[in-house]
């Protein structure tokens, strides 16, 4: 089938051996690809309770149909596995260039299993395949692993993917990275370190058939139209994602470990102050929206300092949990997260849990080796980052996550773990953004703002409709709006970007998938959103099969009894209760205990998962 | 009274101006402090107000749609923010 390549690679690293199967027909129309072939394969694959790190749990790397093509923004690829962080289903994705080389490599899908005697890196190329040594590799950072794996290859524009220290040292928020862009959440990392597994690299030279190019070289076309019309364009294409004043203004710029909302110096993090340090935009393969930058310090105490980046999640994580905005160290904390391969919002979130810790007095300068964690002291932060990806001192607790972290050392320290699941709350606090925070209290991965993002809460998108963001009616209905559409994007894999600032139509998209596929039914717009449903519904069964269900739709009861205290969401609660029952009775779920009803499920085309 | 005003993205770039603070009558209106500043920053800042499309007006946080539109009063120690489209996440 054209837009597909029609192979899967399985990769056996305890026996040494490589296998190929096509897609199969059902596959490709139920799941159309991306995160759909994700969810499936690894609900099919995993046995339930499966240890994550252990010899039969599989990692599994996954390109999309529209991958390596002209249609815009969607050289994304994504990785699948269970979460050794939350014990649940997880998707993590990222952009760069590896998805397209997957493609003309001949390959929609790798799936690892198994654990290599020693240190090894899979080296994938136009249909050859070979596991070579990478014990010289072990240690050594991202960047580096990627120039040596190049060098050694003799081929500088191979793709690579690996991981650093924090994935070798199982760091359970340890990410995968590629051309300095990660797929940094829920130990995607620690799941391939666990494989022995530091790298896959990949060169490919074939083409990508088309089934009807002249359609697609026009809804192309529609899609560059649509994206240029909208009115977020061409701010997102000049600053990208660093957005630090936005959720200040709206005060729920989660400050002091989600104590408070707005960050004191805030101004200092503004975009146009990142907007003087940029000295390179960059951009993922075939994406006309180049929404990175290459960000330097000139001068002060962290000069020379760079990073790709910031993005805004990254901004908040070293910032508002240690009070203190300052660009330096959060260019250089980027940088050191990136390189020793560290999730950078669990990271940051994890080191607001041990200062709120250490301010409270439940650990102490013994506890922290003499670092102080005191709010407005961002010194130490450097320093923890290291401890905790070479599981050091109190590092090899805050490697754990807050949710165990916080179980190890007890005396209370579970209510200041702001997670869901297990995964630490990203950058919004949401007291402040209503079906913004139901949609991290129901993610199937746990608190993930990308499964269901509500731009219309955040930058008063207008679609469906305009909300009021404190309002709590109708948030069940846009939670799974949201959700469903990212889901449908996702089988692209389309960049999650574009469809939150309404960049393209599901219309659009349909013509893009069944111009290059061939599949009538792609173009209908009714049809990719039952496969958005049908993807998470699928995802949250996978999460039922291991014992998850209404008891893990959960906040910290900060965020659902604490109003938050000052600012422009001040006196806000998350109304967790009604909004919760309100979005399992959209979603066809037993309110009674989160599940979906065997009607849903039988709508869906998911009756195969019942009573497993 | 006194209401306090952000600028950002062009706005701010035309005003030149990050942050300002406004002095007017007890019972002014959101429109009337636009007209305010209209007169204070000339017809350009009127165009820009009148044609960025989906710029957001925010009082003390809160869209503008959800609190009586340009006709939604404004008191004493009210912040306004004006914002053109940014994205991030
Ligand atoms: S919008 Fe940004 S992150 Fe998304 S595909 Fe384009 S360059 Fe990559």
């Amino acid at each position: 089938m054209a837009g597909y390549q029609n192979r899967i690679l399985r990769v056996d690293l305890t026996e040494r051996t490589f296998s190929e199967e096509s897609l199969s027909k059902d596959l490709t129309h139920d799941f159309i690809g991306g995160r759909g072939f994700g969810v499936k394969l690894l609900y099919d694959e995993l046995k339930p309770g499966v240890d994550p790190l252990g010899e039969e749990s599989e990692l599994i790397f996954v390109s999309g149909p529209l991958a390596g093509t002209n249609a815009q923004s969607f050289g994304r690829y994504k990785v699948f596995f269970k979460s050794p962080l939350t014990g649940s289903y997880f998707k993590s994705s990222s952009g760069g260039y590896l998805a397209s080389e997957m493609k003309f490599a001949g390959l929609d899908v790798i799936i690892v299993k198994g654990i290599a005697d020693k240190p090894v890196f899979l080296w994938v190329h136009d249909g050859q395949y070979e596991l070579r040594d990478a014990t010289y590799l072990w240690g050594l950072d991202c960047d580096d692993t990627h120039t040596l794996i190049r060098e050694e290859l003799s081929d500088p524009h191979i793709r690579v993917a690996c991981i650093g220290p924090a994935g070798e040292r199982g760091v359970k928020y340890a990410g995968i990275f590629s051309d300095r862009r990660a797929c940094g959440r829920g130990g995607g990392g620690t799941v391939m370190g666990s494989k022995n597994l530091k790298a896959i690299a990949i060169r490919g030279n074939q083409r990508i058939e088309l089934a009807d190019r002249e359609a697609f070289a026009a809804a192309v076309k529609e899609q560059i139209k649509e994206c240029q019309n909208s009115p977020e364009f061409a701010n997102f294409s000049k600053s990208g994602t660093q957005m630090g004043e936005f959720t200040n203004i709206l005060g729920m710029f989660p400050t002091k470990n989600f104590q408070e909302g707005v960050l004191p110096n805030w101004e200092q993090i503004e975009r146009t102050e990142y907007d003087k340090l940029r000295v390179r935009k960059t951009r993922c393969y075939s994406c006309m929206l180049h929404c990175g930058s290459i960000t330097k310090m000139g001068i002060g105490n962290y000069a020379g300092a760079w990073s790709e980046g910031p993005e805004y999640e990254t901004i908040w994580a070293f910032t508002g949990p240690v009070a203190l905005a300052d660009i330096g160290l959060t260019i250089a904390a980027d940088k050191l997260c990136d390189d020793l391969g560290l999730d950078t919002i669990s990271t940051g979130n994890t080191i607001g849990f041990a200062y709120e810790l250490y301010e409270r007095g439940l650990i102490t300068k013994k506890d922290t080796g003499g670092l102080e964690l005191t709010y407005g002291n961002n010194k130490p932060v450097m320093q923890l980052i290291r401890q905790i990806a070479y599981r050091q001192g109190l590092g090899d607790i805050l490697a754990e996550g807050t949710r165990e972290a916080a179980r190890r050392i007890g005396h209370g320290a579970e209510q200041y773990a702001i997670q869901v699941k297990g995964l630490e709350m990203p950058a919004y606090d949401p007291r402040g953004a209503k079906s913004h925070g139901l949609n991290l209290m129901t993610s199937n991965i746990g608190a993930d703002h990308n499964t269901g993002y509500a731009p219309q809460e955040i930058f008063g998108a207008p679609v469906p409709r305009e909300v009021d963001r404190f309002a709590v009616e109708g948030k069940g209905e846009l939670t799974k709006w949201n959700q469903d559409l990212t889901a449908l994007f996702e089988t692209g894999i389309l960049c999650s970007f574009v469809p939150s600032m309404g960049m393209l139509s599901e219309e659009v998209y349909g013509r893009l998938l069944s111009a290059a596929t061939g599949v009538a039914d792609f173009s209908d717009p009714a049809y990719l959103w039952q496969v958005g449903e049908r993807i998470f519904n699928l995802e949250r069964m996978f999460n039922v099969r291991e014992g998850f269900g209404i008891k893990d739709d959960v906040f910290p009861k900060r965020l659902t009894g604490e109003p938050m205290p000052a600012g422009p969401s001040a006196g806000q609660v998350f109304e967790a209760e009604p909004m919760l029952i309100d979005y399992y009775q959209v979603r066809g779920w037993d309110v009674k205990t989160g599940i979906p009803t065997k009607a849903k499920l039988d709508e869906l085309g998911l009756g195969f998962t019942i009573g497993k | 009274m006194n209401v306090e005003v952000l600028f950002f993205g062009q706005l701010r770039e035309l005003t030149a101006v990050r942050q300002t603070t406004v002095g007017m009558n007890d019972g002014t209106r959101l429109v009337d402090l636009i007209e305010h500043l209209g007169e204070e920053y000339g017809d350009a800042f009127r165009h820009e107000v009148n044609t960025i499309r989906r710029l957001q007006i925010l009082i003390n946080g809160q869209q503008h749609t959800f609190l009586g539109g340009i006709e939604a009063s404004l008191k004493d120690g009210d912040t306004v923010v004006f914002l053109p489209p940014i994205f991030g996440g």
